[in-house]
């Protein structure tokens, strides 16, 4: 026997230890080589919107990896905790510090591989099932199954570079510990922690703080990253205080009615208590984790849904055909494009000409015609008297400026009757337009001023309409040249909805990787304990504890570990949307639905967890 | 040749309230000496026994084990010290249970990089003394206490050491297991020629030792000699005891 098998044993021996940090590495390592499956696909390069995809997939990847190492610095840490004991034992018989370093390096780098190797045969074999959910999402054809050597080495690369690092470090932990600690290990009781009314108000006023800055000063919070980072971190620190101090208090005030030396109640209650902060440090992760489960999904759900509202404010109508006057092959242009559009639903199509001051984009058109436009967009049509103008924004969700440039105007006294918010050419393309009086339209001196057509069509349906879009565009392709330009929201609308779909598989997927770790963390801090928990309800057997008891205590304290944060996660998400009102109002069902759904999988996971513990618990 | 020397060793545990748990111990034991360290509970047996075994530093005074200052040994001189000149057994937490009743035994050859020929025949001839042969494929969890204690002294054994520690090895066995392993640790003294240092608080186990140390309120308080009765050692031992207010039997 050599050290070698020492070391190779305890990891395989003890693997219902490392059961659940193994699977939910895999887990992650399977999700990052699944995304970089499609990162690398070869036919990425011919397909359109490929970069977007590559771009989407490594944002993906990056924040698994980032996750991965915080999540697996995180186990790690605890596992050096739990094994303390057998550390010190080692230490004890006379194992040197080298050999311990060499032992806790070993057993991080067999895990490391085994999950490395597990997570991409894994990968491989389930790759053609993600290639098809990417294709579907891109919405293209192709993409077929390919062997992803590059993914692989990529993969194997980063993990392996991962566990090695952390297998670095963590025998490093043990360095300023004395034997004596590690062997005296979990008898250590911790400090016993006392309620402070104080620190739980201080942590409400942290929390409360954040609301408060999002509504006084929207503006800066938009703005500056810092300040974001700070309410994040305020938001992190607040909730823990919070967090800590409401279970001190809650178990506290049990302990100290009337009614607490009944029953289960104070074997259940004392358990919670035994490990306080180890348990409320557990409570306090997953229900980060789960928030961050929560709003990966429904904030990227609420973005991807309003695609369609959110590329018309963009391009006003559905398509716009912009044309200098010099441009030649206008209705060639136009010919071909109406034919296709005519025989939709609801076709309308409306011209709108435009006089162009070219160095600062601003257009000036008539009254008539603006009203022309905006009827067919739904906004109510304004009336100019002789020397009044209207502004109209170029861009979206910016405020015109409202001073005028009188120049070729040829008139000194302008008095502005309307400014409107809500841009009617595509946005960017002017900063902003001037409506004047048809008399005053015509007077303008056109020295400085080119002229320029925009044929704006509408109809109905207009999101079913990619695969014409495509045709068209395709035939325009070669033609179009630079004094004219197509604007199309079906395209534009395309785009969006594919990377809003990407965001949302992305996040979708990082939302499982939340729920598979904090899994695992509860169960790690269950099997943890579980030979402490199983002398001791050997010994209260002994003493008359009924079965059915023994359930109570059990259902109870599980109950209060892992539905606790569930709770309050959800509570905080709801809270968050209330406070954004219009999305919450406007997708209640689909923030419903999806709680459900996480409700439904937090349960299946209490239940199953419940199960196996109670399990271990009596066997053995 | 005294094995042990302990000279005016302090221990004060650093605390809210510092607490001097041993104060001014002199101690000597010789080679192939059988020693049993008694007191009251909380009188600093366990403390004394943790400063000798290396794993807890004295405040003050010397220890000598060996001739050798374990504490003045660099970390990694002070790692093969312990692999090559103590053993321990404790009361209760011993073995690893990750690793089989034959791993755990070996585990301190394996440490040292014993060759695999030497590591078996030590294994045979320590779990022949014990009688364990037929428990070196089990796990540490399908066997006895008492089972699990004979485990422990014959991981505590193979390697031949200078000094074997033993705090409380009997503490939670039945009085036929107690007997059983009080005879081996006599059978290693004598065969082996181990010296040993053992905290008990049981007179009977006591009484398997050549000599008895009394601590009270962590100083030195008394010893007796084994000499030829038996009998007559017991009764010495236990009026000590009587003498010192301690129980007999507690229940901490
Ligand atoms: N880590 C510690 N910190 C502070 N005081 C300690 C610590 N360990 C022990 N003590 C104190 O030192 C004294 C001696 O403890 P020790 O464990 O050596 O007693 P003992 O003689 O082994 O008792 P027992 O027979 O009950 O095992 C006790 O009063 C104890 O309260
Ligand atoms: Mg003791």
């Amino acid at each position: 026997m050599t050290f070698h098998d020492i070391v190779w044993k305890n990891v395989v021996r003890d693997k219902w230890t490392y059961i659940a940090y193994f699977l939910s590495s895999v887990f992650s390592i399977f999700i990052f080589f699944s995304f970089a499956v499609s990162m690398f696909h070869p036919d990425l390069a011919v397909i359109s919107n490929g970069s977007m995809l590559a771009i989407s997939m490594t944002v993906g990847a990056i924040l698994v990896y980032l996750f991965s190492f915080i999540f697996i610095t995180f186990s790690i840490m605890a596992f050096m905790h739990n094994k303390k004991k057998t550390l010190g034992l080692f230490m004890l018989i006379g194992a040197s510090k080298q050999q311990m370093h060499r032992m806790l390096f070993y057993e991080n780098i067999i895990i490391g591989v085994s999950a490395i190797v597990t997570a991409i045969v894994a990968g491989v074999i389930c790759s053609p099932l993600f290639l098809l959910l990417s294709r579907k999402v891109l919405q293209i054809d192709g993409f077929a199954f390919y062997m992803p050597f590059k993914a692989i080495g990529i993969t194997v690369l980063l993990f392996l570079t991962l566990f090695m690092i952390v297998a670095f470090i963590s025998p490093r932990m043990l360095r300023t510990t004395q034997i004596i600690q590690l062997v005296k290990g979990d008898k250590q009781g911790e400090k016993a922690a006392v309620f402070s009314r104080v620190k739980w108000l201080i942590g409400m006023g942290m929390l409360a703080c954040i609301p408060a800055t999002i509504v006084w000063l929207p503006q800066q919070i938009e703005e500056n990253t810092l300040m974001q980072l700070c309410l994040f971190l305020l938001f992190l620190g607040g909730l823990y205080v919070v967090f800590y101090q409401s279970i001190q208090g809650v178990l506290q005030r049990i302990r100290q009615s009337s009614s607490f030396m009944q029953g289960t109640r104070p074997l259940v209650v004392s358990n919670l208590m035994s490990d306080v902060r180890a348990n409320t440090k557990m409570m306090y992760l997953v229900t980060i984790l789960l928030l961050g489960a929560f709003f990966a999904i429904i904030i990227l759900y609420l973005f991807s849904t309003n695609v369609a509202k959110d590329t018309r404010s963009n391009y006003p109508f559905v398509y716009t055909y912009a044309s200098h006057v010099d441009n030649t092959h206008e209705q060639q242009h136009l010919t071909i494009i109406d034919d296709k559009l005519n025989q939709q639903p609801g076709f309308a199509k409306q011209e709108l000409a435009i006089l162009v001051e070219e160095d600062e984009r601003v257009g000036y058109i008539s009254n008539s015609q603006y009203n022309e436009a905006a009827t067919l967009l739904h906004m109510s049509p304004i009336n100019l008297q002789a020397s009044e103008v209207a502004i109209v924004a170029g861009n979206v969700g910016v405020i015109p400026q409202k001073d005028i440039e009188t120049q070729p105007l040829d008139k000194a006294l302008l008095a502005v009757k309307n400014v409107i918010e809500k841009n009617i050419t595509p946005t960017g393309y002017f900063s902003r337009l001037i409506v004047l009086q048809d008399e005053d339209y015509t007077k303008i001196n056109k020295a400085t001023l080119s002229a320029m057509t925009f044929t704006n069509y509408t109809f109905e349906n207009w999101t079913q309409f990619i695969e014409q879009d495509r045709a068209l565009n395709q035939v325009l392709q070669g033609n179009i040249y630079e004094r004219a330009s197509l604007f199309s929201a079906v395209g534009l609308y395309n785009t969006e909805r594919i990377s809003k779909n990407l965001a949302l598989y992305i996040g979708f997927m990082l939302a499982l990787i939340f729920i598979a770790a904090s899994l695992s963390m509860i169960y790690f801090r269950l099997i943890t304990h579980v030979d402490r928990e199983r002398q001791q309800f050997k010994s209260l057997c002994k003493m008359g504890l009924s079965l059915q008891q023994f359930h109570r205590i059990i259902n109870h304290q599980l109950a209060f570990l892992m539905l606790v944060p569930f709770v309050i996660a959800v509570m905080l998400v709801l809270l968050a949307l209330l406070l954004a009102q219009q999305l919450f109002t406007s997708s209640a069902v689909i923030i419903v639905g999806s709680i459900t759904l996480f409700a439904l999988l937090q349960l299946t996971g209490y239940l199953y967890v419940r199960k196996y513990y109670k399990k271990s618990l009596l066997t053995m | 040749m005294a094995i042990l020397e302990v000279n005016k060793m302090n221990k004060t545990y650093i605390g809210k309230v510092n607490y001097e748990a041993l104060k001014n111990i002199t101690l000597s034991v010789e080679e192939g000496e059988f020693v049993a360290i008694m007191g009251p509970s909380g009188s600093g047996k366990t403390t004394l026994l943790n400063c000798i075994s290396t794993i807890d530093a004295p405040t003050g005074g010397t220890i000598h084990i060996n001739k050798i200052s374990p504490y003045a040994l660099k970390e990694e001189e002070l790692a093969a010290f312990r692999r090559q000149q103590l053993g321990f057994v404790f009361q209760d937490f011993n073995l690893v249970h990750t690793l089989t009743v034959q791993e755990n035994i070996l585990l301190p050859l394996a440490l040292d990089r014993v060759a695999q020929d030497v590591m078996m025949e030590r294994l045979a001839k320590v779990t022949t003394i014990l009688g364990i042969q037929h428990l070196l494929t089990k796990r540490t969890f399908e066997i006895s206490g008492g089972q699990a204690q004979r485990v422990a002294i014959a991981r505590a054994i193979i390697h031949e050491p200078t000094l074997l520690l033993a705090d409380e090895p009997t503490g939670n066995l039945d009085t036929k297991s107690v007997k059983d392993v009080m005879q081996l640790f006599t059978t290693v003294n004598q065969d082996m020629n181990t010296t040993i240092l053992m905290v008990t608080h049981d007179a009977y186990v006591a009484s398997f030792c050549q000599r008895v140390v009394f601590i009270k309120d962590g100083e030195f308080y008394n010893e007796v000699y084994k000499g030829n009765n038996r009998q007559q050692f017991y009764q010495s031992i236990v009026d000590n005891l009587a003498f010192l207010g301690g129980v007999t039997h507690d229940f901490s």
